[in-house]
């Protein structure tokens, strides 16, 4: 009986690793707002999927958040993200430096594009060990070749020596996953890492990317276009358009009982293995460019129940356990009819 | 073979690589003896991973590039050594559409100019007032609008640019397009746009469509028949809803069990396959597959299995020393489907569906914004 010690219930919800309240970042001359309010979070353990169409802004996130955005061509308009329960300062760049590669690494798509080709893959590994650590050229190897070994590379100590164009693109990205484990990493963000990959083979690294998660209890955000890897993975979800959060909530939610027309129309545009071989419903159009971008909702342009009211800003409205819709028909069922 | 339009016959490819002054090159078997048989107004897909030989099969068959041996006949007209005017005469009856629609376009050609290109070639009789009102017409039956023909390739998105390859395919009125992976580069939402117009282009046109693609959900809604090629060979064909209901080669229910299926709560019985496919300049002896299945025995590692039927439904072949086994003692690949939808989220889909086939949706209410459900009415 520890007296009047004020302690944290452990069952209350854990407070999350990365917790983005609110980013905002604008664009070229005519300060397009390319992101618009985004907010997400992801807790130790587990998998948040960011998912969108291409230009939906889903990696400009991410390279904000590790502080990779060229400087001067986007700027931060707003900015309250929170890492490991402190203030993660975009303008920091020595922490964000620090942070990078160590607490946060990320894994990109193409794999051959992120190795440098010109030199062995176990110095690739090594180095960025000795970047964050005070150790040994020895343990530096020795570290690479544990890393391999994890990330289930036949005879690591041989790979080691190999350079990323005698590796086949799967070796790659277990290559490139056993660089961003190599520091023992709080997050880790996945940019479409099996998006190159064949479906064999995006399964097998999709298995190790779990596997590896519940090993270390690293969070991972999973940035894909990929509906079917979301079912897969993920936790929760955040549903992008045109650098909005249309829709958030945990995976049965979003998957189970959708609520904004985005999520609705993007379900219907993927072709299914089971069930009647029906014409596809589509989303029509195109993703509006930053000149062409409506007031108000930002799908209003392709949605087919858009009305006057779209113009204006949409309200979020909360479903429960996190499921969060910014849709001003939401729900759909209760306010719409066929005429 | 009834109503055949091509007919493909012990197609061999190999190509030379590596070699040098001193060293003899090494052969890449990249298509090994397929036969294969296209029929008048079907939808023919090829499906495989990448490096199994399919792309090189479907150059084969457009004759880009001409087969090491092997026959192909395309109605009736023996064509695997067609040269010159012959091999022009084809290029009006067989198109291609490319991947890439970025790099497939000319980028300092005009959208009128790429779509009226063929048309010089394979209508040199129209003129040039004729020829603009030709390309306006196939910029519309693909979507697109008559004045995007001053426009320049950069301009458009993927999806409209893969529309201008589909306009350009279709100017000389081929009977035949050959898609290689034509909708793998697109958004889902834009895919299934492109999905559906070539489907209406076929039923519109009276045309036949052979489609080469790795994705094999794109391809059970895009095509009526299915091959399913391993390391340059055929391994497994047959109608789409028995090659996705009954599949018998182990290879096909493998990749079927690994497709990530967007539902949720799905209960899946994966064929795990281990390692990757190996080179095509060394392939294993006997089944091509045998390094990788979870069912390999002592004969599949010494002698080649023949393409036989399965006796399933006719034309329904499998290329396996033990499918009858195999499919006996495995679980589907296709995955069970979990809790599903709630009510609410179906009636939702439908009204998406609805609005989107053009049918009117009103509010229900007057005003859509209705007060939260207020907590202090209680």
């Amino acid at each position: 009986m520890a007296g009047k010690l004020v302690h944290q219930a452990p069952d209350t919800e854990p407070a999350p690793l990365l917790d983005v309240r609110e980013l905002t970042l604008s664009f070229g001359k005519d300060r397009t707002n390319l992101l618009q309010g985004v907010r997400y979070s992801v807790a130790a353990g587990e998998t948040l999927c960011i998912v969108g169409e291409s230009g939906c802004g889903k990696s400009v996130s991410s390279l904000a958040i590790m502080g990779l955005l060229p400087a001067g061509v986007a700027r931060i308009e707003a900015a309250d993200i929170r890492f490991q329960g402190k203030p993660h300062d975009l303008g920091d760049q020595a922490v964000l430096r620090r942070r990078r590669g160590s607490e946060i690494a990320m894994i990109f798509q193409e794999p051959m594009t992120s190795l440098n080709p010109a030199f062995r893959v176990g110095d690739q590994i090594a180095e960025a060990v000795k970047a964050h650590r005070d150790v040994s050229d020895a343990d530096a190897r020795s570290r690479a070749v544990e890393m391999l070994r994890r990330v289930g590379i036949p005879a690591p100590e041989s790979r080691m020596r190999e350079y990323p164009h005698q590796l086949s693109g799967g070796m790659r990205q277990r290559v490139m996953i056993a660089m961003a484990l190599a520091n023992d990493p709080a997050l880790l963000i996945a940019d479409e890492p099996t998006t190159a990959l064949d479906v064999t083979i995006q399964s097998q690294i999709l298995d190790l990317i779990r596997e590896l998660q519940s090993e270390t209890g690293m969070g991972t955000i999973m940035i894909t276009h990929d509906l079917g890897v979301v079912a897969e993975i993920a936790d929760r979800v955040a549903v992008m358009y045109a650098g909005t959060i249309v829709e958030s909530g945990s995976a049965a939610r979003i998957f189970d009982d959708p609520q904004h027309p985005y999520t609705i129309g993007l379900m219907s545009s993927v072709p299914k293995l089971t069930g009647p071989r029906e014409r596809l419903s589509t989303v029509p159009g195109t993703v509006p460019t930053a000149e062409t971008m409506p007031p108000g909702c930002r799908f209003s342009t392709r949605c087919p129940f858009a009305q006057d009211i779209c113009a204006e800003t949409p309200p979020e409205r909360d479903f429960g356990d996190g499921h969060r819709v910014l849709c001003h028909f939401a729900p759909l069922d209760e306010h719409l009819e066929l005429a | 073979m009834k109503d055949a339009i091509l007919v493909a016959r012990n197609l061999t490819r190999h190509f030379a690589v590596g070699g040098s002054l001193f060293r003899k090159a090494d052969t890449l078997r990249a298509v090994e003896d397929v036969s294969l048989s296209v029929r008048r107004g079907e939808t023919l897909a090829i499906v495989g991973e990448s490096g199994c030989g399919k792309s090189t099969l479907a150059r084969m068959l457009m004759r880009l590039i001409a087969p090491t041996s092997g026959e192909m006949e395309f109605e009736g007209r023996q064509i695997d050594r067609a040269s010159g005017r012959e091999l022009t005469e084809l290029r009006r009856d067989m198109q291609f559409i490319f991947q890439d629609p970025f790099s497939s376009l000319n980028p300092r050609a005009t959208v009128g100019r790429l779509v009226g290109e063929p048309l010089e070639t394979h209508a040199p009789e129209l003129s040039a007032a004729e020829r603009r009102g030709r390309v306006a017409e196939l910029l519309r039956q693909v979507g697109l609008r008559p004045e995007h023909a001053e426009r320049y390739p950069h301009e458009f998105s993927g999806g409209q640019r893969q529309r201008i390859g589909i306009a350009r395919a279709l100017a000389s009125g081929p009977k035949l397009i050959i898609g290689d992976e034509p909708v793998s580069a697109l958004d889902v939402s834009v895919q299934a746009q492109v999905i559906n117009l070539l489907a209406d282009l076929r039923d519109r046109l009276g045309l036949t469509l052979v489609v080469i693609a790795h994705d094999l959900a794109v391809i059970r809604h895009m095509s009526d028949r299915v091959a399913v090629m391993y390391l340059g060979r055929i391994v497994e064909e047959g109608t789409t809803d028995e090659i996705f209901s009954r599949p018998r080669h182990p290879y096909t229910m493998a990749l079927l069990s690994a497709i990530p299926v967007a539902e949720h709560g799905l209960t899946r019985q994966q064929i795990p396959l281990t390692g990757e496919m190996p080179s095509p300049v060394d392939p294993p002896p006997g089944c091509s597959f045998n390094t990788r299945c979870p069912f390999a025995r002592d004969a599949c590692r010494e002698e080649i299995p023949a393409l036989r039927e399965t006796g399933l439904e006719p034309g329904h072949r499998a290329a396996c020393h033990f499918f009858e086994e195999i499919a006996a003692e495995a679980a589907s690949p296709i995955p069970e489907s979990g809790p599903g939808r709630t009510p609410g989220a179906e009636a939702r889909f439908r009204l998406y569906a609805n609005a989107i086939a053009g049918v009117a949706i009103r509010t229900k209410r007057p005003e859509p914004r209705t007060p939260e459900r207020s907590k202090e009415a209680t």
